[in-house]
């Protein structure tokens, strides 16, 4: 048991900066994902026909091939492109690709992809009647958007939206292929060094399903500050 | 045009592709007119109040407000749609046409106050406060002063449609358009919201209303105009209309609706 306390033997404060790391990625990800997400399905919804299918392609892509797969091409592509840019400039030797950025790129590009279908879905789903409503009074298309579509669009998304996080925060062990030291490649590690890994395994399995369990409260509080004045 | 016309509408087109909605209508409400548009469904009557304010964009024909033109560009066969020629104009504009629509649309995300005060505080840069205040007055009116707090969905299809109207009035609009303003409501919902126009009408509210009542149409309107596939079948004041059309399509209408 002292193996997971955290005195000089114990794992205990490597698992924690291990989630803490895990946690980060996540949020930094999310950030970025469901703005990029934003920006796709703003892309799926529009008049120019090549913006569409690039989006349509984009999406097609992530979709098509394994998350771990998308992981390793953030990085490795990254380093080539990297590479090939500083050859073209003329620099001399190995710039490296910081790893979290690699694998942040990964994540939100794997977010939003998923992400763009709820937002483009939940865009829709507001009634075009209220817009108008907007209209007649002489609002903005801007203030209509912030004023009018977004807080609803947020309403209809957030189930979705709530769901494809808790994949994301799983899925972010798999940057434990790029040897970043998230949660499970930490649990890894000690289960190896102690022989303990079944042990190690399911501390980590607790601390991963603690997480999940604080986000869905939060996607319900949410939830529930964004239902306010909806017929249930 | 005289002086006192709020909108002046000069041969109004629109078309969806092939299909020609309206055939070139002129209208002109003055102050203190109650214009009641009535017709068969299909005849064009919804459309044509939705080109007065650019919700939808007539394909020829011009609208004028106070003598100022609509921002549209001319229209031209070769290049498709007209455009908006002016976004801030054309806001100006809609902010003196109130209207008010069938399906109410408010805005469910904000309760019946701040459904009231977005566009003062948003488009005229009302303090807060003023807005507030004046939106309660407004509210009063309607009868609705106990439901500020509530949310849309917590309300009536009347109550709705009433806090909608004070919407609207909140922008002290010189005109109202009303877009079958009773039609979405079950039976005995009608009467509260047709009071409240009534009143605005009592008031010298200047009004365009698309309507199937009949009876408010013939009490309260100055004029009433009978829309046929998309033109003008008959014009004129209630008692001609509704006590000896002219015209064969327009009895025959009435006759149905009766």
């Amino acid at each position: 048991m002292e193996l997971l306390g955290f005195g000089a033997e114990g794992w205990g404060d490597d698992l924690l900066r291990g989630a803490a790391l895990t946690v980060q990625l996540a949020v930094v990800s999310l950030a970025i994902g469901l703005t990029f997400g934003m920006v796709l399905a703003l892309a799926k919804l529009s008049r120019f026909a090549p913006l569409r299918w690039l989006a349509q392609g984009y999406t097609l892509f992530i979709r098509g091939v394994p998350e771990f797969l998308i992981l390793l091409l953030a990085f490795f592509g990254t380093e080539k492109a990297v590479a090939a840019g500083a050859a073209l400039l003329g620099l001399e030797g190995g710039i490296e690709v910081p790893k979290f950025a690699a694998a942040v790129g990964g994540l939100s590009a794997i977010f939003a992809a998923y992400g763009c279908e709820v937002i483009r879905g939940a865009w829709l789903a507001v009634p075009n009647g209220q817009i108008e409503a907007g209209h007649s009074v002489g609002l903005s298309r801007w203030q209509i958007f912030y004023r009018i579509r977004l807080p609803q669009l947020w309403r209809i998304a957030l189930p979705g939206l709530g769901n494809l996080w808790l994949v994301m925060l799983k899925d972010t062990s798999l940057a434990a292929v790029l040897a970043i030291d998230e949660l499970l490649r930490v649990a890894k590690v000690a289960g190896e060094v102690t022989r303990q890994p079944l042990m190690f395994l399911l501390a980590a399995g607790a601390i991963y399903l603690l997480l999940t369990a604080i986000s869905d409260k939060m996607r319900a509080s949410f939830e529930a500050r964004a239902n306010r004045g909806m017929a249930r | 045009m005289s002086a006192d016309a709020i909108i002046d509408v000069r041969d109004l087109h629109k078309s969806y592709g092939n299909l020609e909605v309206l055939k070139g209508i002129s209208l002109t409400a003055r102050t203190h007119d109650v214009i009641s548009l009535i017709g068969a469904s299909g005849s064009g009557k919804s459309t044509f109040l939705r080109c007065l304010n650019l919700l939808e964009i007539p394909t020829r024909g011009e609208v004028f407000v106070h003598g100022k033109r609509m921002p549209l560009s001319d229209p031209d066969p070769s290049r498709g749609e007209r455009r908006v020629t002016s976004e801030r104009e054309l806001r100006e504009i809609r902010t003196h046409l109130g209207m008010v629509f069938q399906q109410f649309n408010l805005w469910s995300h904000m309760t019946v106050l701040q459904n009231v005060i977005e566009a003062p505080i948003r488009v005229r840069g009302m303090a807060r406060a003023e807005a507030i205040e004046r939106a309660k007055d407004l509210l009063d009116r309607v009868g609705l002063s106990a439901k500020v707090d509530n949310y849309p969905s917590q309300l009536s299809g009347g109550q709705q449609q009433r806090v909608a109207i004070a919407r609207t009035l909140a922008l002290d609009p010189e005109i109202i358009l009303f877009d079958e303003p009773t039609s979405a409501l079950d039976p005995e919902m009608v009467g509260e919201v047709l009071a409240v126009m009534r009143d605005l009408a009592s008031e010298g509210r200047t009004m365009m209303v698309v309507t199937h009542e009949m009876g408010f149409a013939r009490e309260v309107s100055t004029e009433v105009v009978f829309l046929e596939k998309g033109k003008v079948g008959e014009r004129g004041a209630p008692e001609q209309i509704f006590g000896d059309p002219q015209t064969a399509a327009c009895k025959q209408f009435l006759n149905k609706v009766l």
